[in-house]
C-alpha cells in the first residue's frame, strides 16, 4: 500500500470582501424580502383606508360627522389611539392605520430580532459566525446593521407609497407629511426591534426572548390605551406606542415626541451591543433553569406531548382571538352608529358583505366575522407549517422509527388543529355574544351561533390546503398555508374598494364564503367547501403516508 | 433458516434520486443474534439502507424485511421488533433528558426499566437536565439509552458513537456486547473501522451504493494481500517477478511487500537472501477497508 502528498507550492487563495460585514450582509440578504412585503402590505392597507375613507365621506360635513361619531366611541380610541376632532383625511388616515401597522409591525420586528440575536445562537449557527474575523460585540453591531438595512428599505417603501396616496385626488396630504408618517411608523418598529434585540441578549432562549419583548409590547399597548380613554393621560406619556402616537403625523406632527423616540433607540442599541460583549455564548444575562424534576404530564403519546409543547402557542392564539372578538363586540354599536350616516360607508361594508341585506350592525359584525376567520386561517397556517417543520428538523424521526404510524402521527395533528380551530369559534362567540348584550345590541344568539360555524369553513379550506402541500410539496407547505390567507384577505380588502374581476374573486376563499350574520349563512355552499377541505386533506395525508420524510 | 431467524433480509434493494442511484440492489442478510458491521465512506448509502428498512424513505425498487414483515407494508409491526439509534440527535429543547426518555419508551411501548436506571448510570448521564443544554455526546446518549432499554429483538444503529468520548465508546461497546449475549441482533453501521473490528461477527462494506464485500473478517482476511517486511545484511533481492507481489519497497536494507495467493514462491527467494528479520501481518480491518476503496475513492462518494 503506498500513499503520496502532494504539496502545491502555487496555492492560489481567493480573498472574499470585506469579512467583516458579512454578517450583516447576510442578515440584510435574508431579511429585506420580508420588509418589502410588509412594507407594500401596509401601503395598501393605508391606501385602502384612504381612497375608502374619501368616497364614503365625500364632503366636508360627512368627514366631521363621522369624527365626532368615533371621538365618542371608547372602543375604537381604545385600539387607535384619539380620534382626531376635525375631518381632516390625512389626519383621520394616520390615525386609523399608524397604531395598527406600528403593532403588527413590531410583532414582526420583535421576531425578526429573536431569530437574529438569539434564535441563530440556539441553533448553533452562531458559533460559525464568531469563529470568523469578528467579536460578539462586532457581530451584534453587524446583526443591528442587516435589520438597519431592511428598515430602510422598509422606510423607502413606505415614504414613496404613502407620498403617492397625498397626491391622489381627495386625499391630498404633502409628501413631507407622508414621509412623516412613514417616519413614525418605522421608528415605532425600531424601538420594538431594538427591544427584541436587547430581550435577545438577556434571556437564555429564543422564546424566553420574544416573549419578554412581546410582553414590553402589550404593557406598552395597555399604558397607550389607559391613557387615551381614561382621565390618566400622563400615562400615554410613559408608553413607546404613546410616544408614536404623540408625533400626530398628518395632525399636527408634534416633532418633539421624535427626542425620546430617539434617545430609547439608541439606548437600547448600545445596551444590546454592550450586553453582547459581557455573556457567554449561548447563554443569557439570566441564566434558564438548566435543570429541573421531570413532570411526566402530558407525554404519553406524540399527540399529548403535541399539546404539551404547543399549548403556551396555543393560549396565546386563543387568548389574541378571544380579546380581539371582545374589543370588535364592545364598539359593534357606534361603529354601526357611525356607518349608518354614511351611504358610502354602506355601501364599503355591503361590498365586503356581498350585497348585505340587514342592519348595519349586523353588515359591522360581519366585517368582525371576516377578521375573526382571518386570525383562525392564521392560526391553523401556523400550526401546519410546526407540523412541516417538526418533519423538516428530524423531530418526527423520533416518533416514526418507533411503532407508531405516519397515520396516527398526522391525525393527532389534525385533531388538535380542529379542535383549536373549533375553540377559537366558541370563544369568538360568548366574547361577542357577552360584548353585544352588554351594549344592549339585541342581536339573536342564533345569528351569531351561525356566523360563528359559517366562519371557520375557510379554515377547513386552509388546513385542506395546507395538507395537500405538505402531502406533496412539504417544503412548500407554509409557503401554500399562508398564501392562501395573504391572497384572500388582499383579494376582500381590495374588492371592498375597487372593482374586480370575478375571476380573481372567485380565487379568493373568503370570497365564497358570505360574511354571516350580514347575510344569512350559506350552508350549501360551506358544506361543499367543508367537503372539499376533507377530501384535500385526505388526499394530502395519504400522500404523506406513502412519501419519502423530507429534511430542510 | 427460518424466517425468524433472519433479522434483517434485503432483496434488490435500490434507491435514486433523480439520475443518482443512491443504493443499487442491495441484497443481504442478517441473521438472529449476531452483530453485522455496515461499512463505507461517507456518501456510499448506509443511512440510505437504514432509512429504507426502517420505511422512513420508500425504495425505487426491491424489498426489506425485519424478522420476516415486510418494513414498507407494515411499519408498526417491524418497528415494535427493532429500535433505532441515529447519527443525529434531534429532540424536544424544552424537554429534560428523563422527560424524553419517558416519551420515547411510551411511544415504543416497553422498556425495561431496571436497564435503564443501569444504562444511565454506565453512560454518566444527567437526566434532569433540559436537551438544550445537552452536549452533543449526551444528546447521543438519550438514543442509546432509549434503544437500549427497550431490549428489542433487533438494534439498528446508525453511526452511534458519534460525538461520544473514548470511555463511552467503552461503555457503548459493553452494551452492543450485552445485547448479543441477551440474543439481540445488531446492524452497525460505522466508519470508525476499530469498532467494528471489535465487535462484530461480519462485516458488509459499501461502495458507491453496492455491496462490494460480505463476510467474516476472517474470510475477508483470506481473500486480501498479507503484509510482509524483511530486513537483510546486504541488498534486498529482486521480488518484482513474483506472482501476486505487490507494492514492493526497498529502503536500504528493509525490504516491505504485500502479496495474494500462495506465499510459497517469495518465500523461497527471500529465504534464499538470508534474511535478518522477517515479518508477516494480517492485513487490519481498515487496511481491507483501504484496499477495496483505494485511496483516492474513499473521498469520492457524493450521494448521502
Amino acid at each position: 500500500m503506498s500513499s503520496s502528498t502532494v504539496i502545491d507550492k502555487k496555492i492560489i487563495m481567493k480573498r472574499f470582501h470585506s469579512p467583516k460585514t458579512v454578517i450583516a450582509r447576510f442578515v440584510a440578504k435574508r431579511t429585506i424580502r420580508s420588509a418589502t412585503l410588509w412594507a407594500l402590505f401596509f401601503a395598501i392597507y393605508v391606501a385602502s383606508k384612504a381612497i375608502g375613507f374619501v368616497d364614503t365621506y365625500p364632503t366636508a360635513v360627512a368627514r366631521q360627522k363621522v369624527a365626532e361619531t368615533f371621538s365618542n366611541n371608547v372602543g375604537i380610541e381604545l385600539m387607535l389611539g384619539k380620534a382626531p376632532r376635525s375631518g381632516n383625511t390625512g389626519a383621520y388616515v394616520a390615525w386609523n392605520t399608524l397604531a395598527v401597522m406600528v403593532i403588527f409591525g413590531s410583532i414582526w420586528a420583535v421576531l425578526l430580532a429573536a431569530k437574529y440575536f438569539r434564535g441563530e445562537e440556539d441553533t448553533g449557527r452562531w458559533e460559525l459566525m464568531l469563529a470568523g474575523q469578528s467579536t460578539a460585540r462586532g457581530a451584534a453591531m453587524n446583526n443591528l446593521a442587516g435589520l438597519g438595512s431592511s428598515l430602510v428599505v422598509f422606510f423607502a417603501i413606505l415614504a414613496i407609497a404613502f407620498s403617492a396616496i397625498g397626491r391622489s385626488k381627495g386625499v391630498d396630504f404633502t409628501t413631507s407629511a407622508a414621509m412623516f408618517l412613514a417616519l413614525a411608523t418605522v421608528l415605532g418598529i425600531v424601538m420594538f426591534l431594538l427591544i427584541g434585540a436587547l430581550a435577545s441578549e438577556i434571556m437564555p432562549t429564543r422564546g424566553r426572548a420574544a416573549a419578554v419583548a412581546t410582553t414590553v409590547l402589550a404593557i406598552s399597548f395597555i399604558l397607550k390605551a389607559i391613557g387615551d380613554v381614561t382621565s390618566f393621560n400622563w400615562a400615554i406619556n410613559i408608553s413607546p406606542l404613546g410616544w408614536v402616537e404623540n408625533l400626530k403625523p398628518l395632525a399636527g406632527s408634534h416633532l418633539i415626541w421624535l427626542v425620546p423616540i430617539i434617545l430609547s433607540c439608541l439606548i437600547l442599541a448600545v445596551f444590546t451591543i454592550y450586553v453582547a460583549g459581557k455573556r457567554d455564548l449561548g447563554a443569557g444575562i439570566i441564566s434558564d433553569q438548566d435543570s429541573k424534576k421531570a413532570n411526566f404530564r402530558l407525554l404519553g403519546s406524540p399527540y399529548w406531548a403535541n399539546l404539551r409543547l404547543t399549548r403556551s402557542n396555543i393560549t396565546g392564539w386563543l387568548t389574541g382571538i378571544t380579546v380581539a372578538a371582545v374589543l370588535y363586540g364592545l364598539m359593534t354599536k357606534s361603529a354601526a352608529q357611525a356607518f349608518s350616516q354614511s351611504k358610502g360607508a354602506k355601501h364599503l361594508l355591503n361590498s365586503l358583505a356581498h350585497q348585505a341585506q340587514h342592519s348595519t350592525i349586523l353588515i359591522f359584525l360581519g366585517v368582525v366575522f371576516l377578521l375573526q376567520m382571518t386570525i383562525i386561517m392564521a392560526y391553523v397556517a401556523s400550526a401546519v407549517s410546526a407540523a412541516r417543520r417538526e418533519e423538516a428538523e428530524g423531530l418526527l424521526d423520533n416518533f416514526l422509527v418507533r411503532p407508531y404510524s405516519r397515520l396516527k402521527w398526522i391525525g393527532g395533528r389534525l385533531m388538535l388543529i380542529i379542535l383549536v380551530a373549533l375553540s377559537a369559534g366558541a370563544l369568538t362567540f360568548i366574547s361577542l355574544f357577552l360584548a353585544t348584550a352588554y351594549q344592549h345590541d339585541n342581536i339573536a344568539t342564533n345569528l351569531l351561533l351561525g356566523a360563528c360555524v359559517n366562519a371557520l369553513v375557510p379554515a377547513a379550506i386552509t388546513l385542506g390546503i395546507g395538507v395537500l402541500a405538505f402531502g406533496f410539496i412539504p417544503r412548500m407547505s407554509a409557503f401554500f398555508a399562508y398564501g392562501v390567507i395573504v391572497w384572500s384577505f388582499l383579494i376582500s380588502i381590495l374588492s371592498s374598494g375597487i372593482s374586480i374581476n370575478h375571476w380573481i374573486l372567485d380565487t379568493s376563499v373568503l370570497n365564497q364564503i358570505v360574511l354571516a350574520p350580514a347575510v344569512n349563512p350559506n350552508w350549501a355552499t360551506d358544506i361543499i367547501v367543508l367537503l372539499i377541505a376533507a377530501i384535500l386533506c385526505l388526499i394530502g395525508v395519504l400522500r404523506f403516508n406513502r412519501r419519502d420524510l423530507a429534511s430542510l | 433458516m427460518n424466517k425468524n431467524d433472519i433479522a434483517i433480509k434485503t432483496t434488490g434493494l435500490t434507491k435514486r434520486y433523480g439520475s443518482v442511484v443512491a443504493l443499487d440492489h442491495l441484497d443481504l442478510e442478517v441473521h438472529r443474534g449476531e452483530i453485522l458491521g455496515y461499512l463505507g465512506p461517507n456518501g456510499a448509502g448506509k443511512t440510505t439502507t437504514i432509512r429504507s428498512i426502517l420505511g422512513l424513505i420508500k425504495p425505487t425498487s426491491g424489498t426489506a424485511e425485519i424478522f420476516g414483515i415486510d418494513s414498507q407494508q407494515n411499519k408498526v409491526l417491524a418497528h415494535s421488533r427493532l429500535a433505532y439509534v441515529p447519527g443525529e440527535s434531534i429532540f424536544w429543547p424544552s424537554l429534560t433528558g428523563a422527560e424524553t426518555l419517558h416519551l420515547l419508551g411510551k411511544v415504543h411501548g416497553q422498556i425495561d426499566p431496571k436497564y435503564q436506571k443501569e444504562l444511565i448510570k454506565r453512560f454518566k448521564f444527567e437526566a434532569n437536565k433540559k436537551v438544550r443544554t445537552y452536549s452533543k455526546g449526551n444528546r447521543q446518549k438519550i438514543n442509546l439509552i432509549a434503544a437500549l432499554s427497550t431490549r428489542a429483538e433487533l438494534l439498528i444503529m446508525d453511526e452511534p458513537t458519534t460525538g461520544l468520548d473514548p470511555i463511552m465508546e467503552q461503555a457503548f461497546k459493553q452494551s452492543v456486547l450485552e445485547a448479543q449475549a441477551n440474543n439481540q441482533t445488531v446492524f452497525l453501521s460505522s466508519h470508525i473501522l476499530e469498532e467494528a473490528e471489535a465487535l462484530c461477527d461480519r462485516v458488509a462494506i459499501l461502495r458507491s451504493g453496492k455491496l462490494v464485500e460480505l463476510g467474516t473478517l476472517a474470510q475477508m482476511r483470506h481473500l486480501s494481500a498479507v503484509s510482509i517486511q524483511a530486513t537483510f545484511e546486504g541488498v534486498p533481492p529482486n521480488i518484482s517477478h513474483i506472482q501476486g507481489v505487490s507494492n514492493a519497497i526497498v529502503t536500504g536494507h528493509q525490504l516491505s511487500c504485500q502479496v495474494r495467493g500462495s506465499i510459497e514462491p517469495l518465500l523461497s527467494v527471500l529465504s534464499a537472501a538470508h534474511p535478518k528479520t522477517l515479518l508477516s501481518r494480517e492485513p487490519s480491518l481498515e487496511e481491507l477497508f483501504l484496499s477495496i476503496y483505494g485511496d483516492g475513492e474513499v473521498n469520492q462518494q457524493a450521494i448521502g
